[in-house]
C-alpha cells in the first residue's frame, strides 16, 4: 500500500507546485504606474490579442506594428530597446489579423491592407475606451508594419489621433524597395570587396542581381531579392560591419515562451504567403506619392546596412513626408532592425522624439 | 523555473513508474482512466483526463530467435474519450474534447505499450477581457468570448506497464490536433501529455 501511495503523493505535490508557479507568474501586475494587461479586440471577423506592458507615468502609449506579414506582436518586445521603453511608456504589442495568436474566421479574399488599417483603428478605439481619451498615442511600425502604418495614416483622418509616427525601416513602397535592393547589393557589395570582406560571396551575390531589369521587377523576383538581401546582411554581420545584437536574456526567453511559433508560422503562411491576392497587394503597394499627406510629427529610423528595406527609402520618406516636424536617423552599425543592433541609440532617439511631442 | 519544474515532473513520473513496475503483473484491464499533464508545445501547461475501453484484444506469440523464447504480443483496439484544457500564459485558455479509435501493441515481456489513434474533437479557446468594435465604431465588452473549432486529432503514444494495485501504466503521448476554419484555413497544435492510466476495476 505504501509503495502505491508514495508516487501518487509525489505526483500530486509536483502538479500543485507546477500550477502554483504558472498561475503565480501569470497574475496581472498593475499598480499606479506600471501596467501589464492583455485583452482581445474583436473586429470584422478577427479576434486580435493586444499585450500592454510598461509605465503609465506619462500616459504615453506607443502602438507597435510588427513586421512580416507573418510575425507576431511579441517579437517586437524582444531585446533591450523594448525593455528600456517600457520603463517610460506603455508599449502596445498586438498580433495583427491572421498572425501570431490572432484568431477568427474570415475569407482570404477579404483581407486587404485597408481592412488591417481598420483593425488598428479598432485597437485605438478600445485603448481610448479602456484608458481614456486623454492618452497620448504614438505609432511605431517596423518593416511591413511601416507599410501598414503608412496606409493607416493616409486613411480618413486617422493620423490626427496620434502625437507622432515612428517609421523603422518601413516598407511603404515595395516596388521602390526592390529597385533599391539591387542597387545596394551592387554598391555595398563592391565596397565590401574592396575592403576584402567575404569577397567571393559578394561577387557571387552581385553576379546574381546585376542583370535584373530594375524597370520591370516581377513579384517573384521581388521575393528572391528579399532572400538575397537577408543573405547580404548575414555577410555584413559575419564580418562585424553591423553591431551584434545583445545576447538573449531571461526576459527574452520569457517572451519567447509566451509566443507560439508553430501557430504563428502556419497561420502567417495561410494569411500571406499562400494568399495570392493579399500578397500581390502588399508587393505592389506604393505610398511614396501620398506621403505628402502625412503631416504629423515623424521620426524615420533606418539601418545603414538594411538591405531588406534600404536606407534610400528613409531618405525618400524624409523628402516626401508632408510633416514640417520630421527627422531622419541612419544608424551606422545597423541592418534591418536597429532596435536589435544599436538598442541604446534607438531608444535615445525615440525618447527624444516622444518627449518633444507628447 | 517553470521549465525545470516540468522536467522534474516528467522525470518523477518516469522514475516512479519504473520503480513501481518491478513487481508488475502484466494483466491489462478493459477500462482504464487516465490523468495527464497536457502541454501545448510541451510548456503551455494543462491537464487532460480520459477513459479507455478495450473493444477487441488479440494475443499472439512471436518467436525470439536470439533468446530462444516466445514473446507474447497483445494487439488491442481501443475507444477512448479525452477532455482537457491548457493555458496559454498571458493570453487565453483552451478547452478540448476528443474521441479516438486507438490501435495498441502491448509487449508484456518488455512492459512496453505503443499506441496510435485518430478521431474527431472539438476545441474552444476562451479569451480574457474582450472588446468588440462594430461597424459604427461602438466598443462593447464581450463576456466569455472565444472561438470553437472542429479539431480532429492524431495521437502517437508510448508507455510502460506498471500494473501496481490501481495504476495500470504510464504514458507519453504526442498529440497533433488540427483546428479547422482557423482564420483563413487551419492550424495544427502540437501537444504532449504525460501521465498515468488507472484501473477502473481491478480485473
Amino acid at each position: 500500500m505504501l509503495k502505491t501511495i508514495q508516487p501518487v503523493h509525489f505526483i500530486i505535490s509536483f502538479t500543485i507546485l507546477f500550477y502554483a508557479l504558472f498561475f503565480a507568474s501569470g497574475c496581472k501586475k498593475e499598480d499606479n504606474n506600471n501596467i501589464s494587461d492583455i485583452f482581445y479586440v474583436r473586429h470584422a471577423g478577427a479576434d486580435i490579442p493586444a499585450y500592454l506592458y510598461g509605465s503609465k507615468q506619462n500616459n504615453v502609449f506607443i502602438i507597435t506594428l510588427h513586421g512580416g506579414p507573418g510575425d507576431n506582436g511579441l517579437e517586437m518586445r524582444q531585446g533591450n530597446a523594448a525593455a528600456e521603453l517600457e520603463k517610460r511608456y506603455v508599449m502596445v504589442y498586438w498580433d495583427q489579423r491572421g498572425q501570431g495568436l490572432s484568431e477568427g474566421k474570415f475569407s482570404a479574399n477579404d483581407i486587404t491592407i485597408d481592412l488591417m488599417a481598420e483593425d488598428l483603428q479598432a485597437l485605438i478605439l478600445v485603448l481610448k475606451h479602456k484608458y481614456g481619451n486623454n492618452i497620448k498615442l504614438f505609432l511605431l511600425g517596423h518593416s511591413w508594419g511601416g507599410e501598414l502604418g503608412t496606409a493607416f495614416l493616409l486613411k480618413n483622418n486617422y493620423q490626427h489621433q496620434l502625437k507622432g509616427w515612428i517609421e523603422v525601416d518601413g516598407a511603404y513602397d515595395i516596388p521602390k524597395v526592390n529597385i533599391e535592393v539591387v542597387g545596394k547589393i551592387i554598391k555595398d557589395g563592391n565596397e565590401q570587396i574592396n575592403l576584402g570582406n567575404s569577397t567571393e560571396k559578394w561577387e557571387e551575390l552581385i553576379e546574381q542581381v546585376k542583370n535584373i531589369d530594375t524597370n520591370n521587377i516581377s513579384i517573384t523576383e521581388g521575393r528572391e531579392l528579399n532572400k538575397k538581401a537577408r543573405i547580404a546582411q548575414k555577410y555584413l554581420f559575419k564580418d562585424d560591419i553591423t553591431q551584434k545584437p545583445q545576447s538573449v536574456t531571461w526576459r527574452d526567453a520569457g517572451i519567447f515562451y509566451h509566443e507560439d511559433f508553430l501557430t504563428a508560422a502556419v497561420s502567417g503562411s495561410w494569411f500571406y504567403v499562400l494568399n495570392n491576392s493579399f500578397y500581390n497587394e502588399i508587393e505592389t503597394a506604393s505610398y511614396s506619392d501620398k506621403l505628402c499627406k502625412i503631416t504629423i510629427p515623424t521620426l524615420l529610423l533606418w539601418g545603414k546596412y538594411d538591405f531588406i528595406v534600404p536606407p534610400a527609402l528613409g531618405r525618400n520618406a524624409f523628402k516626401l513626408t508632408g510633416s514640417e516636424d520630421k527627422k531622419l536617423v541612419i544608424f551606422n552599425k545597423s541592418s534591418h532592425s536597429p532596435m536589435n543592433n544599436q538598442p541604446e541609440e534607438f531608444v535615445d532617439e525615440i525618447i527624444q522624439f516622444v518627449e518633444g511631442h507628447q | 523555473m517553470t521549465i525545470k519544474t516540468a522536467i522534474a515532473f516528467c522525470l518523477t513520473v518516469f522514475i516512479i513508474s519504473d520503480t513501481v513496475a518491478q513487481n508488475a503483473d502484466m494483466s491489462y484491464n478493459k477500462i482504464t482512466v487516465s490523468l495527464s499533464y497536457y502541454g501545448n508545445m510541451l510548456i503551455k501547461p494543462g491537464v487532460k483526463a480520459g477513459v479507455e475501453y478495450v473493444v477487441n484484444q488479440k494475443k499472439c506469440f512471436k518467436k525470439n530467435k536470439r533468446k530462444s523464447i516466445t514473446d507474447l504480443i497483445v494487439k488491442q483496439l481501443i475507444v477512448a474519450g479525452d477532455i482537457g484544457f491548457f493555458w496559454h500564459p498571458h493570453s487565453h485558455i483552451a478547452v478540448f474534447n476528443y474521441y479516438t479509435l486507438n490501435y495498441r501493441i502491448v509487449k508484456p515481456s518488455k512492459r512496453s505499450i505503443n499506441t496510435i489513434g485518430l478521431g474527431p474533437g472539438v476545441y474552444r479557446s476562451v479569451y480574457p477581457k474582450t472588446y468588440e468594435v462594430d461597424n459604427m465604431n461602438n466598443v462593447k465588452s464581450v463576456s466569455w468570448a472565444g472561438r470553437t473549432y472542429f479539431a480532429p486529432v492524431v495521437v502517437l503514444g508510448t508507455g510502460k506497464m506498471i500494473n501496481h494495485y490501481w495504476i495500470q501504466s504510464w504514458h507519453f503521448n504526442t498529440n497533433i490536433m488540427v483546428l479547422f476554419n482557423y482564420n483563413t484555413g487551419f492550424v495544427p497544435l502540437l501537444s504532449f501529455d504525460i501521465g498515468l492510466n488507472f484501473k477502473f476495476n481491478k480485473k
